[in-house]
């Protein structure tokens, strides 16, 4: 300890002997009657304590839940395929190509969400309608490639619908009815009604019949009487070779159409069958 | 009570950062002030009283050789520790609570300065805080001569130096916590305490020089 801290020390000391003021009792009543008077009740503090994490927590809780749904409602929504309204006529290849080609449901999902993104969520009904319909394209893909029968058949089913309808209009226009599409309508009316039921693997031949002449007839060119022309009669698709001659002559009239849907019926009727 | 400036300038070289004295509040108390008033802040009452017991004479001291008036002393003190209870919510033990206290007491004090700078009274010297001229010097012995030479030459300090003075001894605050509470920096708050505890000195030791 050198000289200016004993020195240091010494007024220190002299300050100490000189400092003995107490604070008068009537202050320290004062302080502590407001200091009691300002206390908290624990109880409340308790609540306090509590209750300060537990709204941040519902805040944050809340505010995650938002985000998440505002973040999964675009996967929510279906892609758009084109309405079977607007869908072309029937093709030279019927059935092997099927009727939603990706190109189109390309085209239609992007031209859909410009334009009705709004809308979407209004007309939920008419899209789980169109996506019932319209399977995705992977699943589109996988199905052409097993070749899967049931796919095909659906697509000959929706044909079918929008082509008896017109169908029965050409009738109407022309009152010549044949048998077979006499006995079509009820067929086809039953299909609509239960449109989810499953198609057997193997269809029965009228029904073969009744999709053959829904697509020939759809063709704003073809008439009935040429509809019943060109399908091949019932007895001769008892057997495969019967029914392959019957193809054989629809091709040498011209009709590749007919004779192409054919070929598939047959195919599908008769697996085993070995094509010449 | 001249100081020669080499010798204001050697004792501050030789000042210590964290001189502390014998009578002052402990260093390692900071803690337990801190969870005092955390436990006031949750509505413990007793915890205040403790706290308040340990400090009230220290700052009722301070400030009452700040103002040296005791009416004055009286309002600010009772002004202090209202701040104290009402900030009790937004306490955080961010720092020494003597720190804290004497923080709020020290901008207190400015605070009153400025509200009645333009009063006279102020200046005037509280009877009990000056030494008795009534007494025969040959009564007095040479410690009380000492005594009042002391408080003489307090009263008569520089308010900035007094105040520095003050925190030092009653409070116990080391230089950098003086500077914090006082808002300057270091070397200026060691300087002012240089300088007054020189001047004290000199007013102690002055029946010895005259010798």
């Amino acid at each position: 300890m050198n000289n200016e801290q004993q020195r240091d020390n010494i007024v220190s000391a002299a300050y100490k002997d000189l400092a003995n003021e107490r604070t008068p009792e009537h202050l320290d009543q004062r302080v502590l009657a407001m200091a009691a008077g300002s206390a908290k009740d624990p109880s409340y503090s308790r609540w306090i304590s509590w209750a300060r994490p537990v709204a941040w927590a519902a805040t944050i809780t809340l505010c995650l839940a938002i985000t998440l749904e505002l973040a999964r409602q675009p996967e929510v929504q279906p892609s758009v395929a084109p309405a079977p309204d607007v869908l072309p006529g029937p093709s030279t290849t019927g059935l092997v190509q099927g009727p939603f080609d990706e190109q189109q449901s390309d085209e239609a999902r992007v031209a859909e969400d410009k334009t009705d993104a709004g809308f979407l969520s209004k007309d939920r009904d008419r899209h789980d309608l169109v996506k019932i319909e319209v399977p995705e394209t992977a699943e589109e893909n996988a199905r052409r490639s097993s070749g899967d029968i049931e796919l095909q058949q659906e697509v000959a089913d929706s044909i079918a619908n929008t082509a008896a309808e017109k169908a029965s209009l050409l009738r109407s226009a022309a009152p010549q009815p044949t048998e077979p599409q006499a006995a079509d309508q009820p067929a086809a009316a039953a299909r609509r009604q239960a449109p989810n039921e499953s198609v057997p693997a193997a269809p029965a031949v009228e029904e073969i019949r009744v999709r053959q002449s829904a697509v020939v007839a759809s063709s704003p060119m073809a008439s009935d009487a040429d509809a019943e022309w060109m399908a091949c009669p019932k007895e001769r698709r008892n057997t495969a070779e019967s029914w392959y001659e019957c193809i054989l002559e629809l091709r040498e009239a011209g009709e590749q159409a007919a004779a192409e849907l054919e070929q598939e019926l047959l195919v599908d009727t008769f697996p085993d069958f070995k094509l010449p | 009570m001249v100081s020669s400036a080499p010798t204001a300038v050697s004792a501050e070289m030789s000042l210590p950062s964290q001189t502390t004295v014998a009578y002052a509040p402990a260093m390692d108390r900071s803690p337990e002030d801190s969870a005092l008033m955390l436990r006031y802040r949750d509505g413990d009452t007793a915890a205040f009283e403790v706290l308040y017991r340990r400090h009230n004479d220290a700052l009722y001291r301070y400030l009452l050789r700040l103002c040296k008036h005791r009416d004055n002393a009286d309002d600010i003190f009772q002004e202090v520790w209202g701040k104290i209870i009402k900030a009790a919510d937004r306490y955080r033990p961010t720092a020494k609570f003597t720190t804290y206290l004497y923080r709020v007491a020290h901008n207190c004090f400015i605070d009153y300065l400025r509200r009645n700078k333009r009063h006279t009274h102020i200046a005037q010297v509280d009877a009990d805080l000056q030494p008795n001229p009534g007494e025969s010097p040959d009564t007095l012995t040479e410690r009380s001569l000492a005594r009042e030479r002391l408080q003489l030459a307090l009263l008569e300090l520089p308010d900035e130096q007094r105040d520095v003075f003050l925190l030092h001894e009653e409070a116990g605050l080391s230089l950098d916590e003086i500077a914090k509470v006082t808002d300057s920096n270091r070397e200026t708050t060691k300087s002012r305490l240089r300088y007054a505890v020189n001047k004290l000195r000199v007013a102690i030791d002055e029946p010895a020089e005259a010798s």
